[in-house]
């Protein structure tokens, strides 16, 4: 089913009778004398699909409105609805033949717009599946969006264009619109628009960008040097997880030891606290112990003067050193007896000395053993918190042990994961530059960029120009009908010669074999394609005085129609001067103006004289 | 020889114990542990400050008090300050009469604080017969209690 196939075209007015034509579902031939609006026909068409004029003719006067009915693709029924001269369109739904004073579904702008979707050219491109394309508008690479009008030329085709020697797809021959031409027919046969390109380049802008190339190339050289391990991003990314899991485990069950290390160091400081405080008692007790001893022997000594004096029965000497306390003398005048009538009491006062100082001695005794006691507890309680530490040196030495492989293990893991994120980041750095490579180049490369506007796959074009010529053989057009397309002219060429170059005929049959194939050739591959061609006099038979062409004959003529019948599987609307082949009718709607037997005289019904 | 804890420091504190607890005479032991409560008072029930810092061996002293109280109570003696007499009680010191004037000539502070905490002695604290050995065992146990509270991390020794 084609995307759009033409119903019928319809002028009404009030008070007029309806000019009408009705058209077939493939064929429609439309055939007879000059001025009775056949060509008319297709340049209303034309102006119901968008074209900005339609020529005033004075058949016309009186018809307000015109009315194009169209069957969509999905087999509904829609018309279009223009008034002569006016830039809005209206839709109904439905076959509308006649003044209607319904409101129509929606109005449109005749004016396409890439911003509006209210408009024709849109309207029409969404039901072809073409709607939101762009093509390329010059060499800069400035783009401008995808218009019907863009493909309108395509698939109708006035008498003048048929004949002209400009390309089929070079229609306005405007140099300003050829890039967007040949883009749009780029479009049709590739169904691929023009993306988005970075703009062309000065000549400057080349040579700085080649600079530009070379400099970034030496630095993605130096750049790749400092990658250190022999593997690709993704490769990189993989192991880098891995390791991600072997440090997660490894952590854990360092994590597992250092906690239990740092228990053990805990009960480390305990202990040494516990042995600063025992040592400072030792050493209190200790000078305690030395203080007492001198006590003690103040004591003993003092017991061993007492035992003198007692012996001696008196108290000389007891004092030790230097003159008598007594009376002076000194020493070597000291006699026996002296002081003897102090003496009465002595023994007395000798033996409660004594036994006071013994009692203190036996008290002092008895600390000093206390006081060692206390010495050799903390000694030993020393001894204890010192095996103690030793036990947990050990313990510590054995957890190092088994910690420092799994912390070596896990600095090589670390070390590893960083060289993979230095070695990362490098290849992302890669990537930046060589983007920016390929942008320089994309823009100043001095070969054709890879996407020029008219580069069609070589694979499509000669498939294109191989239909092409399949349809001129089958036309029995005179010639092998080599086809050759050139991308840069738009022009065509067959057996050598190039169309613009051929005469009138030739051109119009090529151009004829051209839009044909066009609607084929895109019917074939499912790409987006109005559907329908309209061509107005496409075999002339008619040739110019001193034409040095081949001869045409009716022979073309007659398979001309037929190839139309077999060979394309759309609708095709042709309008031409000449009669078509007498048993056309059985396969093709056919009208016939003005010619001898015809039911129509033209276009337009013949007005009363009012 | 420091002019500290030298036999003549040590007699002139023996001579203010001996003057205060006139006509009361007083053997050497008494005099050792009274030395020690006037300078330690603060160790005392209601006892007046302490003249001397606890030092950490505070009882430590007590080993050389007894040595340097006879040799002070030599100096007094050979001074004419105190005398001594042989009794049925023992070797007993006493204050002579020129102490009472030979006190009075000495001006420093330290001294009326040393007269105050012996005054204090003798009049609150001391009674007749105090026992010179609960005296000094109290001293020593004293310390070994606190020195013991100083230091924790004792083990399963004692829970105070």
């Amino acid at each position: 089913m084609s995307a759009l196939t033409l119903l019928h075209l319809t002028f009404v007015g009030p008070g007029k009778t309806p000019a009408a034509v009705e058209f077939g579902p493939h064929l429609t031939v439309i055939y007879g004398a000059s001025d009775t609006g056949k060509s008319f026909i297709v340049e209303a068409i034309d102006y119901m699909l968008g074209a900005s004029s339609l020529k005033e003719i004075q058949e016309a006067d009186g018809y307000t409105r015109i009315l194009l009915g169209l069957r969509l693709a999905d087999g509904q029924t829609v018309t279009l609805s223009r008034a002569p001269d006016d830039n809005k369109v209206e839709i109904h739904s439905g076959d509308v033949r006649a003044l209607t004073t319904a409101p129509p579904e929606k109005t449109l702008n005749v004016r396409h717009s890439a911003t509006s979707e209210n408009n024709l050219s849109r309207y029409l491109l969404k039901l072809i599946g073409a709607d939101g394309r762009n093509l390329l508008k010059n060499q800069r690479g400035d783009r401008v969006s995808l218009s019907f009008r863009h493909l309108a030329h395509l698939c109708v085709i006035s008498e003048t264009q048929m004949a002209a020697p400009r390309s089929p797809v070079l229609t306005s021959g405007q140099n300003t619109s050829a890039t967007a031409e040949k883009s749009a027919f780029k479009y049709l046969l590739t169904g691929a628009d023009d993306p988005e390109r970075p703009k062309g380049a000065s000549d400057v802008d080349k040579k700085v960008g080649k600079g530009k190339i070379d400099l970034l190339d030496q630095v993605i050289t130096d750049t790749r040097s400092s990658l250190t391990i022999e593997a690709n991003e993704a490769e990189l990314q993989e192991q880098l997880g891995r390791l991600e899991t072997a440090l997660a485990s490894a952590s854990a069950a360092v994590g597992d030891l250092i906690a239990r290390r740092s228990a053990l160091l805990g009960r480390t400081r305990t202990l040494e606290s516990q042995t600063t405080g025992n040592r400072t008692r030792a050493g209190e007790v200790s000078s305690l112990l030395a203080r007492f001893d001198l006590l003690r022997q103040q004591y003993e000594s003092d017991l061993a003067r007492l035992q003198m004096v007692a012996e001696a029965g008196t108290l000389l000497g007891y004092f030790r050193t230097g003159t008598c306390v007594f009376c002076g003398a000194t020493p070597e005048h000291q006699q026996d007896g002296h002081h003897l009538h102090e003496t009465t009491q002595l023994q007395a006062a000798v033996v409660a000395e004594t036994r006071k100082t013994a009692e203190l001695h036996t008290d002092l005794l008895t600390t000093i053993e206390d006081l060692e006691d206390q010495l050799a507890d903390l000694d030993s309680e020393h001894a204890a918190c010192r095996d103690q530490n030793e036990a947990l040196r050990r313990d510590l030495a054995r957890l190092d042990e088994r910690l420092a492989p799994l912390n070596a293990d896990s600095q090589e893991l670390l070390a590893t994961r960083s060289r993979i994120h230095a070695d990362l980041a490098v290849h992302a750095q890669i990537q930046r530059l060589e983007e920016m490579k390929a942008n320089l180049q994309s823009s100043t490369s001095e070969e054709p960029p890879p996407t020029r506007p008219d580069g069609i796959p070589a694979a499509d074009l000669a498939e294109f120009e191989r239909m092409v010529q399949q349809i001129l053989q089958s036309w029995k057009v005179p010639g092998d009908n080599g086809v050759t397309y050139d991308q840069n002219t738009a022009e065509i060429t067959v057996d050598g010669r190039p169309r613009g170059s051929r005469g009138k005929g030739m051109r119009s049959v090529i151009h004829a074999a051209f839009s044909t194939a066009l609607a084929g050739y895109t019917a074939a591959r499912g790409l987006p394609h109005p559907g329908f061609v309209v061509l107005d006099s496409p075999v002339l038979t008619y040739r110019e005085p001193h034409e040095q062409d081949v001869q045409l004959t009716h022979n073309v003529v007659e398979h001309f129609y037929r190839g139309l019948l077999s060979d394309v599987p759309g609708q095709v609307i042709v309008v031409e001067n000449g009669d078509p082949p007498r048993d056309l009718d059985e396969y093709a709607t056919v009208y016939a103006f003005s010619t001898p037997g015809s039911q129509r005289a033209g276009f337009f019904p013949a007005q009363a004289e009012g | 020889m420091s002019p500290l804890n030298s036999p003549l420091e040590v007699g002139v504190r023996a001579l203010v114990l001996l003057a205060e607890t006139f006509p009361r005479r007083l053997d050497v032991a008494q005099l050792v542990y009274l030395d020690h409560a006037m300078l330690h008072s603060g160790d005392l029930d209601g006892g007046p400050d302490s003249l001397h810092p606890d030092l950490p061996v505070g009882p430590g002293e007590l080993g050389l008090r007894r040595r340097l109280i006879e040799q002070g109570l030599v100096v007094l003696m050979r001074a004419g300050l105190a005398d001594m007499t042989a009794t049925a009680e023992g070797f007993l010191y006493g204050a002579t009469d020129e102490a009472a004037s030979f006190l009075e000539v000495l001006e420093a502070p330290y001294l009326g604080q040393l007269k105050e905490r012996a005054e204090w002695l003798t009049s609150a604290y001391m009674h007749e017969g105090t026992d010179v050995r609960d005296g000094m065992k109290q001293i020593t146990q004293d310390w070994t209690d606190r020195s013991r509270a100083d230091v924790p991390n004792h083990g399963e020794d004692e829970i105070q």
